[in-house]
């Protein structure tokens, strides 16, 4: 059903727009017209001065990019050189010249002047050199052996004492682990040579580690 | 009715334009995160590799080392060719140390010490030799140019044999294993190029060098036998070693003992007469030096030529300690002989001969100049030294004459005095007058009432006549 107001306009009550819808309107446009001043501002002033600045790093990240791969390549190349001088150094490392350590061990021998401290000779001599390696109840690891069967030509064991200690005090001993204090056992009396006693006993040495080497140095 | 739906549309529409903002301002915001975040890893990378970078100096230092070493490391070891000159190179080493090989094997197991680079390489050696020539080749193989080292060998002395056959032929058994790495990169290490190669290189000269020191063969010089005995030969003696016509054990130790007693004596006096801080005490000390070594040269020449020490390590020591030292003396001595005398020295000579002249001391004074005399000839042609020489020189011939003079036994009878002018002296019973000859040598100058003025051999000399 229409209803329709018949009266005169000045009787009529004024309209006018209620308060509530205007409070509801501005504050609707308040709130909008804030939320799009802040995107203004994020889009326009942070993300432009963050984009900004990761252009700029990534530029000077792509300028050290040339010089970071030659960097790479020289390690590269190193590592096959390390690899290589590694296995270099293992070789000369184990390195021990047999040369002058014998011809230092005859020196010492000689130095007894046929009795007058020792006369001391020897049968055989058997030397090895093998990997490092610390045998049971010892502390040292040996890097092989160098053994000999001995003879002192006198009965007086003092004389085989006497080179061990000349032997310890020489430039021999370098490389080696002190010899074990000397033993030995009287050989039967042959009157038929001059001197007609003797003594045998065992040269007995360990090599030294070439680490060992080095700290000993 | 109307105003509540347009109220209603006005607050929907603007809830729904909020909230599309609100919904536009959170991704902003999101993307500006990540944006951030980026940033920090960015800058992470690039402290990063800004510190990588810091190193870059150094490695290039290395890397440079590490090819200047590769040169050496590739001259050192053998490749695959040189190995087929390692037999050689042995059978060389076995003809130049005088050992005696027996049996040469391969035991290489082919073995890679490093899957890329190095193959090792080992010979067992059998031989035969003394120690000496043992130590001859292992010296060889220890200092050859290319890398080889003996990881293991055994020696076993040769049988005792009679006494006399002992110091010589001694061949003891050897087996040694000869070992090398073949070096052949299987990893081509691809070369970056390094500006400045070449200067920077050169700065890097020492650190170098020293790398390349540590690679290279060891640095050992053998220097023989040096009359050393094998400590591997018995050095006993049979007890009945000592034929009919030889002397004792004992005796020949003795002889030796006293030998190098006197050489160590001639030693030290060698070292006086070197040490002497005045003409005397050098004349002294060479003189009995020279006495010295002339008793111990004929006593060695005696002992050699009649072969009388046998006994080895006597023979040893007689060898080391008496003629081995006597040569030394004797090389120092003409050392020293051939450097030129001092001028203060020459003085100090013509001095001495002077006062013995004067005092008529010809023996001492010639004594004092043979002290010398070898010396002279190397000084003679100085400016300085030359006329000094020269005078040393006519003294000791002024002193010659007049012992010469001495010794010719002249039979003076006496001087026939008839007045200054009228004088005549009887030799051998003959009258001479001055200006006479009495041989082509000698001459009467001049006859005073109580002497005879002679000229011998250019030479005045004068002779008293008792009345």
């Amino acid at each position: 059903m229409i209803t329709i107001n018949l009266l005169p306009d000045e009787f009529k009550r004024s309209r006018r727009t209620p308060l509530k819808a205007i409070a509801v309107t501005a504050a609707t446009a308040a709130v909008n017209v804030g939320l799009l001043a802040m995107v203004a501002w994020t889009h326009f002033g942070v993300r432009t001065e963050v984009v900004s600045e990761l252009d700029l790093l990534k530029s000077d990240a792509a300028a050290l990019e040339p010089r970071i791969e030659y960097h790479e390549d020289l390690e590269k190349e190193k590592k096959l050189f390390l690899s290589r001088e590694k296995t270099l150094d293992d070789i000369t490392d184990n390195r021990i010249s047999w040369t002058r350590k014998i011809d230092q061990l005859i020196d010492t021998i000689n130095r007894g002047g046929d009795g007058e401290k020792y006369m001391i000779w020897l049968d055989d001599l058997n030397v090895v050199q093998s990997e490092p390696r610390s045998r049971k109840g010892e502390k040292n690891p040996s890097a092989g052996s160098f053994r000999g069967k001995g003879h002192s030509g006198s009965p007086n064991f003092g004389l085989v004492a006497n080179f061990f200690e000349d032997l310890s005090d020489s430039e021999f001993i370098g490389g080696f682990y002190p010899p074990s204090p000397p033993e030995g056992r009287r050989s039967s009396v042959d009157e038929m040579l001059i001197p007609s006693e003797i003594f045998s006993f065992s040269l007995d040495l360990n090599i030294k580690a070439p680490d060992s080497k080095k700290k000993g140095k | 009715m109307e105003d509540r739906k347009r109220l209603l549309a006005v607050a929907g529409g603007g809830t729904l334009m909020a909230l599309g903002l609100g919904t536009l301002l959170y991704f902003q915001s999101k993307g500006i995160d990540e944006m951030r975040t980026e940033i920090e890893q960015v800058n992470s990378k690039l402290a990063s590799d800004r510190k990588t970078l810091e190193r870059t100096p150094d490695l290039e230092q290395d890397i440079i080392v590490h090819r200047e070493t590769d040169q050496v490391v590739k001259t050192l070891l053998p490749n695959d060719q040189d190995i087929l000159n390692f037999v050689r190179t042995l059978r060389d080493f076995e003809e130049a140390s005088g050992v005696q090989f027996s049996s040469i094997k391969d035991n290489s197991s082919r073995a890679r010490a490093n899957k890329n680079d190095f193959e090792k390489v080992t010979y067992s050696v059998n031989f035969e030799s003394d120690a000496f020539q043992m130590l001859s080749f292992l010296d060889l193989v220890e200092s050859h140019e290319r890398f080889m080292r003996t990881p293991a060998f055994k020696l076993k002395s040769a049988p005792r044999r009679d006494f006399g056959d002992i110091s010589s032929d001694v061949r003891h058994s050897i087996e040694m294993e000869v070992e090398t790495y073949v070096y052949e990169p299987t990893a081509a290490v691809e070369q970056i190029k390094i500006d400045g190669y070449d200067a920077k290189r050169n700065l890097l000269r020492t650190r170098i060098a020293s790398r390349q020191r540590e690679l290279t063969v060891l640095d050992y010089e053998y220097r023989g036998p040096r009359n050393r005995r094998d400590p591997w030969v018995d050095p006993r003696v049979p007890a009945n070693s000592t034929g009919p016509d030889q002397i004792p054990i004992e005796d020949q130790i003795a002889l030796v003992e006293d030998l190098i007693d006197r050489t160590r004596a001639a030693s030290s006096l060698l070292d006086g007469w070197r040490d002497a801080d005045n003409l005397i005490a050098e004349m002294k000390s060479r003189g009995e030096l020279e006495t010295i070594l002339a008793g111990l040269d004929e006593e060695v020449r005696r002992v050699q030529a009649e072969a009388r020490i046998q006994f080895l390590p006597a023979e040893r020591r007689f060898q080391q300690e008496v003629v081995d030292e006597l040569d030394r003396i004797r090389r120092l001595l003409d050392t020293d002989d051939g450097v030129q005398l001092p001028v203060v020295m020459l003085r100090q000579a013509i001095e001495t001969m002077y006062g013995h002249l004067e005092y008529q001391e010809y023996d001492l004074a010639l004594e004092s100049y043979k002290g010398l005399s070898s010396r002279l000839d190397m000084t003679a042609d100085d400016p300085v030294r030359g006329p000094l020489v020269q005078r040393l020189r006519d003294y000791a011939r002024l002193a010659e004459t007049v012992i010469s003079f001495e010794s010719t036994d002249l039979v003076i009878g006496g001087i026939v005095d008839l007045g200054p002018d009228r004088r005549a002296v009887l030799i051998e019973g003959r009258p001479y007058l001055p200006g006479e000859l009495v041989n082509h040598e000698l001459m009467v100058r001049s006859i005073t009432p109580n002497s005879v003025n002679f000229i011998y051999k250019d030479v005045e000399i004068n002779r008293p006549i008792a009345p």
